[in-house]
């Protein structure tokens, strides 16, 4: 397959060891009424690693991958710590700065995937366009990467989902172009905001087996974003419990799950198996045993 | 055995231009009184079309639909009228903001089925009111709010004490628990929880997500692509499902037993259920 031996000979940026993000005691202040929204997240993911945040509407995981991202909106600020990407450290760069920055090294991917399509243009002409704009590469050659990367996120006929509108596309056909755009720079990391939230339970996981393929291939590293704590203990090898903007309990996924310290994860574990498949399936079981033993690259 | 709440025997639903798109075929099952059913599907599976046919609201083009022991789709408009007023069959939809009136309290909702039924008084049903809020852990002092004044799942428990408060017999829960956070979520389910222990309403989950509701089912039903393809006690769809649709319904919820993704046995699946 053509799109995978391309997007996977991206030489690291980075030494492999070095995280690909970090981000320490992050704090976000609205200036409109003076109150803190998040009060100091922090995590380091290594290349190909995956960090889960788990939390309900509100608890602050979204506005920190928006800081992440420095997309947070007008009047929100980041008033304390700080967010390093590949080595950078964010605080400061310009507009432009981030702009060469998004797609290129940190790409993300949300709930809704219809609404950052344009309805009038046919999505493959959308991601052509990033290709040539941001890629550098003419018609012909944006094109065919273009048929490359629907064919590597496994939409069926690429050649016609490339001719199609958005309004054609399935939800689930959908968030496979939102991924292929966002993998189409070849960035170091992507957030995946809820990403799976309103797809049909066997699409979800679809959309999920792809996100591990393609960290897998390219050492793509993830930010998980869900109010699901099974959806993010599926793919995370580390998992921070938020809650009004604050961790509430953030250690190995393994950890989380088997031996929850605080009474909020224990209701979320809980949940699960009272009212869960755990409850035919059994409680939460061994298999992540290996989990202990993943050495983070 | 007593008598069915509901009996479906050979349904057929046809939609469109001279009702060309099967929605529903040869559907058949038996519900009795006090069981909990999930009804579980991918969109366009034909679950909201099953749960229309109960409502006797769906264009039947084969087969019957015994709700309580009527025909329901072919009362005269009379008959559903006055079933509809007797409130045995309820439904609660996924989102309780665009299902109750934005310019009438919340205490003006839940009192319509009891004002329909026109059994009560206006200080019986005041109280009938007040007793239900409290049995769906509502405070009093929201009576006089309008939906759009509480959090989603306050509304959404006015919703269900909307449906309970004239004595259903028969609940349809339309994806009730899909909008909600996990808190709220468990507050539903341990709710209904409880309204089976001390009734014997019968109760349909209608959900895309088998993981999400099969805690309060004691049977399941899968559809795909219009027929039922699965239906058994719970404990036995999910620990033995047999249709390669139910094992990958079962294999793609996520669950915290779950190790890391192994996409491989998803993906056979998947390829199985695309043979016709």
């Amino acid at each position: 397959m053509s799109a995978t031996a391309s997007a996977g000979s991206v030489a690291p940026a980075v030494a492999p060891a070095e995280p690909v993000l970090v981000v320490e005691n992050l704090r976000i202040h609205n200036d409109l009424d003076d109150t803190e929204l998040v009060h100091g997240v922090g995590f380091r993911l290594p290349r190909g690693g995956v960090v889960g945040i788990v939390g309900e509407s509100g608890s602050g995981k979204s506005l920190t991958c928006r800081a992440v991202l420095g997309l947070l909106p007008p009047l929100l600020e980041v008033s304390g710590g700080s967010v390093s990407l590949l080595g950078r450290d964010t605080a400061g760069f310009t507009p432009k700065e981030w702009t060469a920055l998004r797609g290129a090294s940190i790409a993300a991917v949300f709930q809704d995937p219809a609404s950052y399509l344009t309805p009038s243009v046919k999505v493959g002409k959308q991601l052509q366009q990033v290709l040539r704009v941001r890629g550098a590469l003419n018609r012909a050659d944006a094109r065919r990467r273009a048929i490359d990367l629907f064919d590597a996120v496994h939409l069926r006929e690429p050649e016609r989902v490339y001719e199609q509108y958005a309004h054609e596309l399935s939800g689930g056909m959908l968030q496979r172009v939102l991924i292929a755009i966002a993998i189409s720079l070849e960035p170091d990391v992507l957030i995946a905001d809820e990403a799976t939230t309103a797809l049909d339970a066997t699409v979800q996981a679809e959309i999920l087996d792809l996100l591990v393929e393609l960290r897998e291939r390219l050492g793509l590293a993830l930010v998980v974003v869900s109010h699901d704590l099974a959806v993010v203990a599926q793919l995370c090898d580390e998992v921070l419990v938020m809650r009004d903007g604050s961790v509430v309990e953030q250690g190995p996924t393994s950890r989380i799950l088997h031996d929850p310290q605080e009474e909020y994860t224990r209701l979320l574990v809980a949940e699960h198996e009272e009212f869960g498949l755990e409850r035919y399936l059994g409680p939460t079981a061994p298999a992540r045993s290996d989990a202990q033993e993943f050495d983070y690259v | 055995m007593s008598e069915p709440v509901l009996d479906i025997d050979g349904l057929g639903v046809h939609f469109g231009r001279r009702a060309r798109r099967q929605a529903l075929s040869g559907a058949t099952l038996r519900v009795a009184p006090g069981e909990a059913v999930g009804i579980i599907g991918e969109s366009g599976a034909g679950k909201s079309t099953l749960a229309r046919a109960v409502l006797g609201l769906a264009p039947v083009s084969a087969g019957t639909v015994r709700v309580l022991g009527r025909d329901v789709a072919r009362l005269s408009r009379r008959e559903r009228r006055e079933f509809g007023r007797s409130g045995l069959v309820q439904y609660v939809f996924q989102d309780p903001l665009r299902s109750l009136d934005p310019d009438r309290t919340v205490e003006a909702a839940v009192a319509e089925p009891l004002q329909l039924q026109g059994e009560l008084s206006r200080a019986e049903i005041a109280e009938a009111v007040r007793r239900q809020f409290l049995a769906v852990e509502l405070d009093e002092s929201l009576l006089g709010r309008f939906s759009a004044q509480l959090s989603g799942g306050q509304r959404q428990r006015v919703a269900i004490a909307r449906a309970l408060v004239a004595g259903p017999r028969l609940l349809i829960l339309d994806e009730p628990v899909s909008a909600l956070d996990s808190a709220n979520r468990v507050r539903i389910l341990r709710l209904l929880q409880r309204l089976r222990a001390t009734t014997d309403v019968t109760l349909l989950f209608i959900s895309h997500d088998l993981g999400s509701v099969a805690g309060i089912t004691d049977r399941t039903i899968v559809l795909y692509r219009g027929r039922i393809v699965e239906d058994g006690p719970t404990a036995q769809v999910v620990t033995a499902p047999e249709h390669p649709y139910t094992r990958l319904l079962v294999g793609s919820a996520p669950t915290l037993r779950s190790g890391p993704v192994d996409g491989t046995e998803r993906a056979r699946l998947r390829a199985e259920l695309l043979v016709p």
